[in-house]
């Protein structure tokens, strides 16, 4: 798949409006310059090889013919001689005062200016162009229409259209393209180009067609990189002796601390803290109180005479350590508050 | 320039239906007319509105002052260009277009274009000297800026603008050319250019356009003024650049590698002026210089053969 552009630089554009203005008809010419097709392949998620091509037609000057329908005949055949007398300037093949004719392949197509009328190649147009591209042996040309015409009638505004289905790119300052790289340009082959190129080229570009400034940007990019690379280093050294070093604290540290720590201890239990005067308050006081002596008792919770309790529920003395009955007095209490129980039940 | 309230002064509401004019001058060709002044009147083509008779009746362009504009404009799509025109009036109020004078913009806001005093007090130097150099009352007569993308209509700054020189000359004139523009379903690229003034808006204190008819006139020997402003676009261009370059430059602490970033910014910038401007102005030159060359050879052969067939009588 093909898709055609045509570039032209403003001062072209703007002196083939020129060149029209200062005619009171039609105006038709060749056009010169260079067309270049460009192979692009990309790759999409529904084609794994897609191929376009860009073609691209580089206007670079324009010739106009000296009177309408010289060019061709009646029939809308190319007039060979007078194309050649056009390329060379106006003169026949051999008179060129010296000066180069362009060449035949510098011809990318012809163009037509008429004021007031549609943008639409007439039938004529349309036979011409077919036999141009086989009198010049090439199937790629183009055709330029402008159609100036009056926008309102006052004569206040005016248009000019230009071409029909092809888009065209006026190369100018802001196209976008221009801020990236640049993949094709459109040669300019003046001559005071072509000397200024020369006498500075050299400042530009090395021996070798590299430009300098590139290989200064790239050595020095490339410094850069160097002296990453040797921090990198040298980070990665400090790194694995930090590492191994924080081992090594690790294991003394833990061996430190095995070596500090104390032999171990049977298990004591924990030594009973009376408070003793707590006790003997509460001995004193509720020393003899039933309530507060273990006792053994019914399943209507009264309690058992010690006689008549089981030796296993006999609350020994010994057993009683937090209670303490050294004092006489509470072991009177006890017998005393024995017999009354006894004499209670016999009662029943 | 400072700006106040003020009615135009010329603009009253008077009923006339399009001016009938008298021209004075020499022949010249109107597309496949050739109109010879005073042989009939003319029709200004003027809106039918009431007003009374207007400070411009048409505007003649001379054919290599609309080439410096047509390629000023294409210079660039992103933002708008603007210039002065140079001519003189005439009596019959038709201002005639011989020069333009390329303007930088300083303030380069997309809604706005606008002359400062003192590029204006530039011009007017300018076109005394073009006025000793060609012998004609050459002053500042009007200015044109470019639409890049946009409508060839005057917007409402523009109309604004267009007023207030008006307040200080009100044969002012304004061009504006409109490039760029595509018609995305015929793909046929379009050039628009349109010449107005402005007048006080019937109702309210606004100004509104007054289309003003415009016509290139033919000149096919490019005049010297002309060539001058041509080849005046690639330096106005550098100079901008190498200003903006100077005022970065010159900020403080700009690391290395950012002032050579900003010097690569400044060759690709100027590399591009070269492919998109001057290069191709340069190929134009020389191949206009060719085709004069045989021109000149030509006329020259043929008035050789003239002055023998006279001396042969």
């Amino acid at each position: 798949m093909s898709e055609p552009a045509v570039r032209i630089s403003g001062i072209v554009l703007a002196s083939l409006m020129f060149q029209h203005a200062n005619s009171d008809s039609d105006v038709e010419g060749l056009v010169l310059g260079e067309s270049r097709f460009d192979e692009q392949v990309t790759i999409s998620d529904s084609q794994s090889d897609h191929v376009h091509i860009q073609e691209t037609y580089n206007v670079q000057k324009h010739v106009a013919c000296h009177q309408l329908n010289t060019l061709y005949s009646g029939s809308g055949e190319v007039n060979m001689e007078v194309l050649q007398e056009m390329l060379a300037g106006g003169r026949p093949s051999g008179h060129d005062g010296g000066l180069l004719a362009p060449p035949q392949d510098s011809v990318i197509g012809w163009y037509r200016q008429r004021r007031d009328s549609e943008q639409q190649m007439s039938f004529r147009e349309k036979v011409v162009h077919d036999n141009l591209r086989r009198a010049l042996a090439n199937p790629h040309m183009i055709f330029m229409l402008l159609t100036p015409s009056r926008a309102v009638l006052t004569g206040s505004t005016h248009r000019t259209e230009r071409f029909k289905n092809i888009p065209v790119l006026v190369n100018n300052l802001g196209l976008l393209e221009q801020q990236g790289y640049w993949r094709g340009s459109a040669p300019c082959s003046a001559t005071g180009y072509i000397i200024t190129m020369k006498k500075h080229r050299s400042k530009f570009f090395c021996s070798s067609g590299s430009v300098k400034e590139v290989s200064e940007v790239n050595s020095m990019n490339e410094s850069l990189q160097v002296e990453l690379q040797k921090a990198c280093r040298c980070v990665e050294e400090s790194e694995r002796q930090l590492e191994a070093l924080q081992v090594e604290v690790s294991a003394l540290r833990r061996r430190l601390g095995e070596k500090q720590q104390p032999e171990p201890v049977a298990a004591v239990q924990p030594e009973q803290r009376n408070n003793s005067a707590l006790l003997s308050a509460v001995r004193d006081l509720l020393g003899c109180s039933p309530m507060f002596l273990t006792q053994t008792l019914t399943l209507k919770a009264f309690p058992v005479p010690e006689e008549y309790a089981s030796p296993e529920t006999q609350v020994k003395e010994e057993q009683l350590p937090l209670l303490e009955l050294s004092d006489t007095t509470s072991r009177k209490r006890l017998r005393e508050l024995a017999v009354r129980e006894r004499k209670r039940r016999r009662s029943r | 320039m400072a700006s106040r309230s003020a009615t135009v002064g010329q603009a009253s509401q008077v009923g006339v239906s399009p001016l009938a004019i008298n021209l004075i001058g020499p022949p010249f060709q109107q597309g496949a007319v050739t109109v010879v002044p005073g042989t009939r009147k003319w029709w200004t083509g003027a809106p039918r509105k009431r007003r009374s008779a207007m400070a411009v009746s048409s505007v003649h362009l001379e054919s290599d002052a609309f080439l410096v504009c047509m390629n000023h404009a294409l210079s660039t799509e992103k933002e708008e260009v603007m210039g002065l025109c140079i001519g003189e009036v005439e009596e019959a109020r038709i201002v005639h277009i011989h020069s333009v004078i390329i303007l930088r913009r300083s303030d380069k806001r997309k809604d706005r274009v606008e002359i400062s005093p003192e590029q204006l007090s530039a011009a007017s130097t300018e076109a005394e000297r073009l006025a000793d150099l060609t012998g004609k009352p050459m002053r500042v007569v009007g200015w044109y800026h470019s639409h890049p993308h946009i409508t060839v209509w005057p917007s409402h700054v523009d109309v604004r603008t267009q007023a207030m020189y008006q307040m200080l000359d009100q044969g002012f004139v304004g061009l504006i050319f409109s490039c760029f523009i595509e018609d995305k379903n015929t793909r046929t690229g379009r050039v628009l250019y349109t010449c107005f003034q402005s007048a006080q808006a019937q109702k309210g204190s606004e100004y509104e356009r007054v289309e003003i008819p415009v016509h290139v006139v033919p000149r096919e020997a490019i005049g010297r003024v002309c060539l001058e402003s041509a080849v005046e676009l690639p330096r106005i261009l550098c100079q901008e650049e190498q200003d903006t370059y100077r005022r970065i430059h010159g900020l403080a602490h700009l690391d290395p590698v950012t002032k050579i970033h900003n010097g690569s910014v400044f060759t690709k910038n100027l590399c591009s002026q070269m492919s998109a401007v001057s290069g191709p102005l340069l190929q134009w030159l020389e191949d206009r210089l060719e085709h004069n060359r045989r021109s000149i050879a030509d006329l020259q052969r043929e008035k050789e053969a003239l002055l023998r067939e006279l001396a042969a009588l």
